[in-house]
């Protein structure tokens, strides 16, 4: 009785689960098997959105329209739907006007100041005349990061540029636009033109900002250009000499930034204005008098605005800020002639995670672990609680190791894990693939020309030089740390990096950044994986046990011969620099010396803290002492060494290639084979393999995992890639990710949950894309084509198995068993309603058109339990125990029986 | 006791009496008359014979007569017990229940059955009443409920279980409430298994055993089933269930766990009847009756008990 009823609802669970995926694809089935986007080296090769647009300055002179420049702009952006939070997307242009006066960091309300740069903007709404006002863009519903890019003031001339703006309203052309009335008290004495644009926010509030925000500014934006938060995404972007551009826009959703409140259901509008300046007309025919400039106002107007830039193309600004031309710069993109050439990329956001927390009742079936997995749940998971049929998943995210060994003590019910667990699990549990995807060893780095480095190469020895702490990233340590005095101080120094990464320049300014790499610190299945594969390198496991590299640069002694792989990586050096620390420079480090360079590795805990700090190049260094009470010991504290300057940025870090792919993300290519000698110094690459990760390189990795059957695993041969020719083309960072699930002890609902979890994962969850439920970038699809085939059967099994809650873990390979004819229930009692096959799914599966299921009802998902559906009560016999008491009772009569006979002939004579 | 003497004091053949034990080689009565002795081994053969044939009516007689006294009382015990516990509302809802614990009342009127169910269905558990299979919802619950109750010992609960039409009326009380299921129908071995409950609905499963013709009173020798499906909205199911129950609590299982009690017991048996027969000789006959008729009760009684936990869970 028991069993039967348990599989039928677990099978039933599964083929909902399956047909919700199925609703996913609406004849998407040609994206299966391709692999999917992997980096965003791999851009897709036509892009979402491409306009061209004819933009002019033409100026009224006398009535008479003077064009003085002419463009014609091509704007692409590479992916405008279904965008999440700080996800990365790429904008490139031609056509457009050189920018000059160029600053560092583009993100930053100082960058308005450049002249003729692309301004890109998220803002909130549609640009139509079709739809309500409010729901309309704006300059006001463009966001900016500082209230300096929304106000501007003038004392002189009286009529700035933006006063005599031909294409502007009259009430724009006042001396005081947009400033409250009455003007608060607190935002200094009112100059002779004042321009105040303020931003309203999704819940309707204005906010008028004003000088230095006095005002009030929305709480996400922060009143002067800060270097430890997050960077404002507003970006005036430098176009090149030759009129083309790229931006990498991050764009933000409601929770991030809840002010401009961007969402699913609330649509926004990617803004590119291509500064060209103001088009003046002086005359101002029609104006009030109090707008016409007059006299030598009009002969200073009519100067200002026409001037066409201080700077020239491609100069950088000097230190003396204020030189700039006004009207030709970013700081007036709101104005009329800027706006109307503006380039509007309508773009929405996927539905995000957050909505799990508002539509979920009831308790959710938790996983535990992998980090590299997290863009895909929280792609996948949002599916299940936007189902009201359907369990909640949730997606905890900690350490590898650390999952497996609260899945070992049962503390937790599931673990999403990327090794089989050393003597497994008490348990009977389940190790099923649910995707795919990998490490990657992500950078920040600008060239030489201060311009985005984007094909940084990288050998095992050069991540163990950076690993162990090799480089002595202060002059200091190299000077008095005997061990690693002869090395370079930096890896930009380092003659290997040099020989495989030209145009990268040698020395950089980001010394202490550029002699480590940004790692976990945390037990993690990354760092097994990365050190596996570093520990397969002969050349980087030679180096590791104490020979030097070609050029004579020897590992850091504290970490000579270090056993490889591991979970986590230690920090052992222990050297303090005297000479520093005496000298008082770093008074944190004076007064309580600590080894130096372990704050320089400053590992995290998490790998989403290492991907945001790549994204935004905030170097964690924990080498600034900052002395809230100068002088004193007060409070003080190491600080990270935070934002690096843009044109000098040089970061590395460990990330997973799913967060390489949303946040845009760098990743370098990985030694493979290599073929030159390897004892000799090099000066190019030549003979040496480098991988990038991208779906053809993931597919060739998934091509040379080996299977283990028991316990069924698959695993990545590390000697083959680093070795066999065969391997020369597969990504090393290659990680197959698992959820571990028992198939005993399970309360009924989390087993359903997980069930159709794993048996959604196995199908509709492979599907490439950006939508809600797919598989999104980073990630290989785990299907036929790609060879991995065997890996979504198996979870489909272990879907089975989980929900049946029976304590078997299916083998590798299906049993042979009779065809799967979904039997349906006789449903002899009408009483009792649903059956194996009719259970009610969801408002989802209803929509979906019949036939859809097919594809998802493959053979791989039977398991013998099909068979049992239409179960007969069975005839359980109580065998020979059943008729003790007759026997009993025979036993008396035939002791009576015994007795009497021999009474009757056994007897003496008295 | 080579001697030709060997009488030993089985009450049923004593037809004479006398003051000392020299009267006694005991006076049978022979079928062509007259006075007649045993011989020695003939002797040892009656008596073994009626001693075996004694301790297996006497097995016979527990299982069918004094299981069900012993039954009552542990009813009594555990209604008095829940009845507390539903009145303080502590009654256990779900998780790991003890085995032995009372958890629900079941009533149905319509064949005058009222039992307490105790949590788990050993043979040994049962013994109390009848069992809740102990990874099974408890009653009242979205789920399958399952339920065991013996049909010949024990006071036999579910003797009369099988009679139970459709649509009669089973009312189950837990500490989540009072549950009323309508009778599905009797399913016998062959018949189709009902499909799942669907969400939020519950089933109650009875299960005893039953036996075909003359036999069947004392032999049943399978299952039978009675569904009842959930009238009303269901409860909440706290997590914790054991997800499987060994051997020994399945349809028909036997409890091997009394087997070293049962050899203990037994061992008692063979000691008090020693010491009886020792009494009998030295101390007097009457004196040993007094006092060891209750001793000697109270070894077959132990040993009775746990060697009919050795039978099926069902019987």
């Amino acid at each position: 009785m028991k069993g039967p009823s348990r599989t039928v609802t677990g099978l039933a669970l599964v083929a909902s689960a399956l047909l919700l995926g199925a609703w996913t694809v609406p004849g998407a089935s040609a994206s299966v098997g391709s692999a999917g986007v992997v980096t965003p080296q791999a851009a897709p090769a036509s892009p979402a959105f491409s306009k061209t647009l004819t933009v002019a300055r033409t100026h009224l002179v006398d009535g008479k329209d003077v064009t003085v420049d002419q463009r014609t702009v091509t704007l692409k952006v590479s992916v405008t739907t279904d965008l999440r939070d700080r996800q990365g997307i790429d904008v490139t242009w031609s056509g457009a006007h050189p920018t000059g006066g160029i600053l560092a960091d583009p993100h930053s309300g100082a960058a308005a100041q450049q002249e003729y740069p692309m301004v890109l903007l998220q803002c909130r709404g549609v640009d139509s005349t079709s739809v309500a006002a409010s729901k309309r863009i704006s300059p006001e519903t463009c966001w900016t990061g500082t209230p300096v890019e929304r106000y501007t003031s003038s004392y002189s001339p009286a009529f700035p540029a933006w006063r005599v703006d031909r294409y502007a309203t009259a009430a724009e052309r006042t001396h005081n636009p947009g400033t409250p009335n009455p003007r608060p008290a607190q935002c200094f004495s009112e100059p002779p033109a004042e321009r105040w644009l303020p931003f309203v926010g999704a819940d309707g509030k204005v906010y008028p900002g004003g000088p230095l925000g006095c005002a009030g500014i929305p709480a996400e934006a922060s009143k002067l250009d800060s270097t430890t938060a997050l960077p404002s995404n507003t970006t005036y972007a430098v176009t090149g000499l030759d009129g083309t551009g790229f931006a990498r826009f991050d764009v933000r959703d409601a929770i991030n930034n809840g002010s401009l409140g961007c969402s699913a259901t609330v649509p926004c509008t990617l803004v590119a204005i291509p500064i060209m300046g103001i088009a003046c007309d002086v005359t101002a025919s029609g104006l009030p008098a109090a707008d016409v400039p007059t006299g030598t106002d009009a002969t200073d107007a009519s100067t200002e605005c026409m001037k066409t830039g201080h700077f020239k193309p491609g100069a950088l600004i000097p230190a003396a800020v204020g030189d700039n031309d006004h009207a030709v710069s970013g700081e007036l993109w709101w104005s009329a002639s800027n706006w109307r050439n503006r380039i509007s990329v309508p773009i929405t956001m996927a539905t995000s995670l957050n909505v799990c927390s508002t539509t979920a009742t009831g308790s959710s079936a938790d996983i535990y672990g992998s980090e590299v997995l997290i863009q895909a749940t929280s792609s996948w998971i949002p599916k299940f609680c936007l189902d009201t049929a359907a369990v909640p998943v949730k997606h905890i995210q900690t350490g590898e190791p650390q999952a497996r060994n609260l899945l070992g003590s049962s503390s937790i019910e599931a673990a999403f894990t990327s090794q089989a667990r050393d003597g497994g699990y008490a348990k009977p549990t389940v190790h099923a693939p649910v995707a795919v995807t990998g490490f990657a060893v992500t950078y920040t780095i600008d060239d030489e020309h201060g311009d985005r480095y984007d094909k940084l190469k990288l050998t095992p020895r050069l991540l163990a030089k950076l690993l162990t702490q090799s480089y002595p990233a202060i002059p200091v340590i190299q000077q008095d740390y005997q061990a690693l005095s002869s090395n370079p101080l930096d890896i930009s120094l380092d003659p290997e990096f040099i020989a495989l990464n030209p145009g990268i320049k040698t020395g950089v300014s980001a010394g202490i950044s550029a002699s480590t790499i940004y790692s976990i610190s945390s037990d993690s299945d990354v760092v097994y994986a990365l050190t596996s594969y570093i520990n397969a390198d002969p050349e980087a496991r030679a180096w590791l046990d104490g020979t030097p590299d070609p050029w004579g640069m020897t590992v850091n002694p504290n970490y000579l011969k270090i056993p490889l792989p591991t979970n986590s990586w230690p920090l052992l050096d222990s050297f303090e620099p005297k000479a520093l620390y005496d000298s008082g420079t770093n008074p944190c480090l004076t007064d309580a010396p600590v080894p130096y360079l372990p704050l320089v590795a400053s590992p995290s805990s998490r790998l989403s803290t290492i991907s945001l700090a790549m994204q935004y190049s905030l170097a964690n260094s924990q080498v600034v002492c900052v002395q809230p009470f100068p002088g004193t010991t007060v409070g003080e504290k190491l600080n990270p060494l935070g934002r690096q300057s843009g044109g000098f940025r040089f970061m590395l870090g460990l990330s997973s290639l799913g967060d390489a792919a949303r946040f845009g993300l760098d990743s370098a290519a990985l030694q493979t084979t290599v073929t030159a000698s390897s004892g000799a110094k090099f000066t190019d690459a030549t003979g040496r393999t480098f991988v990038a990760p991208t779906g053809s390189s993931l597919r060739k990795a998934a091509d040379l995992l080996t299977t283990k059957t028991s316990p069924v695993d698959w695993q990545l041969p590390y000697d083959t890639i680093v070795s066999d020719p065969t391997g020369a083309g597969a990504y090393p960072g290659t990680m197959v990710v698992y959820a571990d699930v028992p198939t005993t002890g399970l309360a009924a609902r989390d087993a359903r949950g997980y069930a159709a979890f794993l048996a959604y994962v196995a199908r509709a969850g492979q599907l490439a894309g950006q939508g809600l439920g797919k598989l999104p970038g980073g990630f290989l699809p785990m299907t036929k084509a790609n060879g991995l085939g065997a890996l979504a059967d198996y979870t489909s099994r272990a879907a089975v198995a989980v929900s049946d809650q029976s304590g078997t873990v299916p083998p590798l390979v299906a049993p042979a068993v009779v065809p799967p004819t979904p039997i349906p229930t006789p449903t002899p009692s009408p009483a009792t309603g649903s059956s194996g096959t009719t259970t009610p799914v969801s408002t989802a599966s209803s929509t979906a058109p019949t036939p859809s299921a097919s594809p998802t009802a493959s053979p791989s998902s039977t398991s013998p339990s099909t068979i049992a559906v239409a179960a007969k009560t069975p005839a359980i016999d109580a065998g020979i125990a059943g008729v003790a008491l007759p026997g009993l009772l025979g036993v008396v009569a035939l002791g009576l029986l015994l007795a009497g006979i021999t009474l009757l002939t056994s007897r003496e004579s008295a | 006791m080579t001697t030709h003497v060997v009488i030993p004091p089985a009450p049923p053949q004593s037809v004479a009496s006398g003051k000392h034990a020299a009267d006694r080689p005991a006076p049978i009565r022979g079928g062509a008359g007259g006075r007649r002795r045993l011989t020695p081994t003939g002797a040892m053969v009656v008596w073994a014979a009626l001693a075996v044939g004694f301790l297996a009516a006497w097995l016979v007689l527990f299982a069918v007569v004094l299981s069900g006294v012993q039954e009552a009382r542990s009813q009594k015990l555990a209604y008095d017990h829940l009845r507390e516990q539903l009145a303080a509302a502590t009654a256990p809802l779900g998780g790991a229940i003890a085995p032995g614990t009372p958890v629900a009342v079941l009533d149905a009127p319509s064949i005058g059955l009222s039992t307490v169910v105790v949590e788990g269905t050993s043979a040994l558990a049962m013994q109390d009443g009848p069992g809740h299979r102990r990874d099974t919802v408890l009653p009242g619950q979205a789920g399958v409920s399952v339920v065991y109750g013996r049909s010949v010992m024990f006071g036999a609960p579910f003797a009369r279980a099988s009679q139970l039409a459709p649509g009669a009326t089973i009312t189950v009380t837990t500490g989540q409430g009072e549950f009323r299921y309508v009778v599905d129908g009797v399913r016998r071995p062959g018949d189709p298994v009902p499909a799942p409950p669907g969400a939020g609905t519950g089933r109650l499963v009875l299960v005893t055993s039953a036996g075909e013709g003359w036999r069947g009173t004392l032999a049943p020798t399978t299952t039978v089933f009675v569904d009842a499906t959930l009238t009303g909205a269901t409860q909440a199911t706290p997590a914790g269930r054991p997800v499987t129950v060994p051997e020994g609590e399945r349809p028909m299982g036997r409890d091997t766990a009394s087997l070293l009690a049962l050899m203990l017991w037994l061992q008692l048996v063979v000691v008090a009847s020693i010491a009886l027969v020792w009494t009998w000789y030295r101390w007097g006959r009457w004196q040993t009756w007094l006092v060891g008729l209750p001793i000697l009760l109270a070894v077959l009684w132990g040993a009775a008990e746990n060697a009919v936990a050795l039978l099926p869970n069902l019987v």
